[in-house]
């Protein structure tokens, strides 16, 4: 329809969002135009209507739920900070920084396991498992064992 | 205020925290559940701030968490809006202004999701049509055209409850 057009410009044109052109083609046509002019008419009114209804407030009872689950959020981070500068550590360097101590660990742990075969005592522990347990122990067994055994000891 | 590193997040709360929950009444035309948004809202922002994301412009943020949190609640709801829940804050008007402002807050809850943000955006937050095209993730002449059409099916609405009512 011709004045589907016009009717759409009106819209715009409440919305303060009609150019100099467009806002002169328009005038132009609700000259001429009884039933766009009665379109105008309806929605200046519910705009108005619209626009002249009150604005809701967050309720105090809102904000305070949110601050108390702002506060617990808070108070969880803390137990953080004894890695002091937590807060400003970039992720990617925390990742890199765990790698690379996971890297030192192992490499720490299979170092020392070569020396646990010539050391007496670490040398039976091993060897009475083998026995019980009839399978050959890898390199890679040792170490599980030493970190089960470690953790048994804390236990 | 946006793009500014330097804003706590009390000073984007006590900016926005009015504005984010009038937007999700209007939205959902029940005060509860805009209130659970509300919270959700700024704590996840509060959340974002401390994990220092950068988030280059708070206001749209906002307001599309808001929305994508409304519409949501809308989805999973399966039972009409009652009409007790539409909360009436009328301002200073008569009672025949308020009778209207009520039916056309009814016109408004049953109009189509895409079409009531659309319109609460423009006609109560006030946003551009820049701002609402980011807001909604589309093209200023798509908000124009979006717009024009929410305002049809609003006047036949209103109508409708009007003339009922
Ligand atoms: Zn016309």
């Amino acid at each position: 329809m011709r004045c589907d057009k016009y009717k759409e410009m009106l819209s715009a044109r409440l919305d303060g969002e009609l150019t100099e052109f467009e806002t002169w083609e328009l005038d132009s046509h609700l000259a001429t135009c009884p039933d766009c002019r009665a379109f105008a008419a309806e929605l200046d009114h519910i705009s108005d209507l619209n626009r002249s209804t009150g604005t809701e407030s967050l309720p105090a009872d809102v904000e305070d739920r949110i601050m108390t689950r702002i506060d617990n959020a808070k108070n969880a981070r803390k137990g953080w900070r004894v890695f002091s500068g937590y807060y400003r550590i970039p992720r990617t360097v925390v990742w890199i920084g765990s790698l690379v101590l996971a890297v030192l660990l192992y490499d720490a742990l299979s170092g020392s396991n070569h020396m646990n075969t010539i050391i007496p005592g670490h040398g039976d522990a091993v060897s009475e498992n083998s026995q019980t347990r009839k399978i050959v122990l890898t390199e890679k067994d040792v170490v599980e064992r030493r970190v089960f055994t470690a953790s048994k000891d804390h236990l | 205020m946006d793009g500014d590193n330097s804003l706590t997040f009390t000073d984007v709360f006590n900016e926005y925290k009015d504005r984010t929950f009038d937007f999700a009444v209007k939205m959902l035309g029940d005060r509860d559940a805009a209130g659970d948004i509300a919270q959700e809202v700024f704590v996840r922002l509060y959340t974002k701030m401390t994990d220092h994301y950068r988030i280059t412009d708070i206001k749209s943020w906002l307001f599309i968490l808001t929305r994508n949190l409304c519409l949501n609640k809308i989805r999973d709801r399966c039972h009409e809006v009652p009409l007790s829940a539409v909360s009436d804050n009328p301002g200073d008007h008569s009672d025949r202004d308020r009778h209207r402002q009520i039916e056309l807050r009814r016109a408004l809850l049953a109009l189509e999701p895409e079409y009531r943000e659309a319109l609460i955006l423009r006609e109560y937050q006030g946003f551009s049509y820049t701002e609402i095209a980011e807001i909604l993730g589309t093209t200023v002449p798509a908000i124009r055209a979006l717009l024009y059409r929410a305002r049809c099916r609003l006047r036949e609405t209103y109508r409708q409850t009007s003339f009922m009512g």
